[in-house]
């Protein structure tokens, strides 16, 4: 299955594009997804995903079809599904 | 907010006679905001607009937290911030510039940042926060606060050309922990943004204080704005509470 990949703030700059398509097996789910992403853009932007265990960076919003995914949902993702991968952002 | 509300005077109500026509505000929303009280942390290029136009709507009293002395690096952004206040401390000139737009404001000027000291008794002394702190330190301090004494919390934030904001009811709605509950490694103190940016952020997270003061209209409850300007583009995020959150997580529902 296929699901499409946006990123927004630093995420953007890191991952050099604002969006990419990620050819994924069946049912996987959106932590699966988040270490497929640690894979591609290892050099650079590895830690925006994962954290040094290998697991979901704890501040990474996930968000599935304009609903947030909360940290350490099991959620599984289906074809067609479109993917925000949001850094806090902050003022000043 | 359910003290007695001190009347208008007739001054006021010249002054504030074209928003007292607005649908559902009327006289007694404008008294609401003469009554009220919102804590600002940090009024730099996001929060100086927010409390220019709370000053400019007259909500009687601001509590603003702004540490250090203005650079110029500031003035790109900065609007309460003067070129000829340059190395003098921000908060001085902050006051001063709310004062001459609103006299009858009450400022309590505390030219420090938010920190685990003193969060506290700043959100202790206003009805609503609105956050708008570049460090996630400051942030999540006063967001713990914020839940504790359950009291709304705008979180407006922006990056490069894109921005979010959402608001904060403690018990209700996600707090900021439920999806940020560390500072994220990969943040960095400085980024790029421009000062349109910024104050646009600045005008919504006004907006969302006035609502909840006056309550009317949708604050964004359980709901997250995302802005892009650099292709003007909207995207509203639905927001669920993280029942394992550390700040709201045993707060029941209000
Ligand atoms: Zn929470």
């Amino acid at each position: 299955m296929q699901v499409t990949i946006q990123y927004s703030g630093q995420l953007k700059l890191a991952v050099g594009c604002a969006s990419e398509q990620l050819e994924l097996p069946e049912g996987a789910t959106v932590d699966e997804l988040v270490r497929a992403l640690a894979q591609r853009h290892d050099n650079g932007a590895r830690r925006f995903f994962v954290d040094e265990a290998g697991n979901t960076q704890p501040t990474l919003m996930l968000v599935v079809n304009n609903r947030q995914v909360p940290a350490g949902t099991r959620q599984t993702l289906a074809d067609g599904d479109e993917v925000m991968l949001l850094q806090p952002i902050s003022g000043g | 907010m359910n003290r007695p509300l001190a009347p208008l005077t007739d001054e006021e109500r010249a002054i504030y006679e074209w928003q007292i026509w607005v649908r559902d505000f009327g006289e007694e929303g404008q008294q609401r905001l003469k009554n009220a009280s919102v804590m600002i942390s940090r009024c730099g290029g996001l929060g100086g607009v927010v409390a220019y136009e709370l000053a400019a709507a007259g909500v009687g009293k601001l509590v603003l937290a702004h540490g250090g002395c203005a650079r110029p690096s500031d003035l790109n952004r900065q609007l309460l911030v003067t070129y000829e206040s340059l190395g003098r401390p921000r908060i001085e000139t902050m006051t001063r510039r709310l004062l001459d737009l609103n006299p009858r404001l009450e400022i309590v000027a505390v030219g420090e940042n938010v920190n685990e000291d003193n969060a506290a008794r700043l959100v202790e002394q206003a009805d609503v926060v609105v956050d708008c702190a570049p460090m996630f330190e400051e942030r999540l301090a006063m967001n713990r606060q914020a839940v504790l004494q359950r009291k709304p919390l705008v979180e407006c934030a922006m990056f490069d050309l894109e921005a979010t904001i959402t608001t904060v009811q403690p018990g209700n709605t996600p707090c900021l922990a439920c999806w940020c509950p560390s500072v994220p490694p990969t943040w960095k103190r400085q980024f790029p943004v421009f000062g349109a940016v910024s104050g646009t952020v600045g005008c919504l997270g006004a907006m969302e204080a006035i609502k909840l003061i006056a309550g009317f209209g949708q604050p964004l409850f359980n709901r997250m704005l995302r802005l892009d300007l650099r292709d003007m583009t909207t995207q509203t995020v639905s927001l669920v509470r993280n029942p394992n959150c550390a700040v709201c997580g045993s707060l029941p529902r209000a």
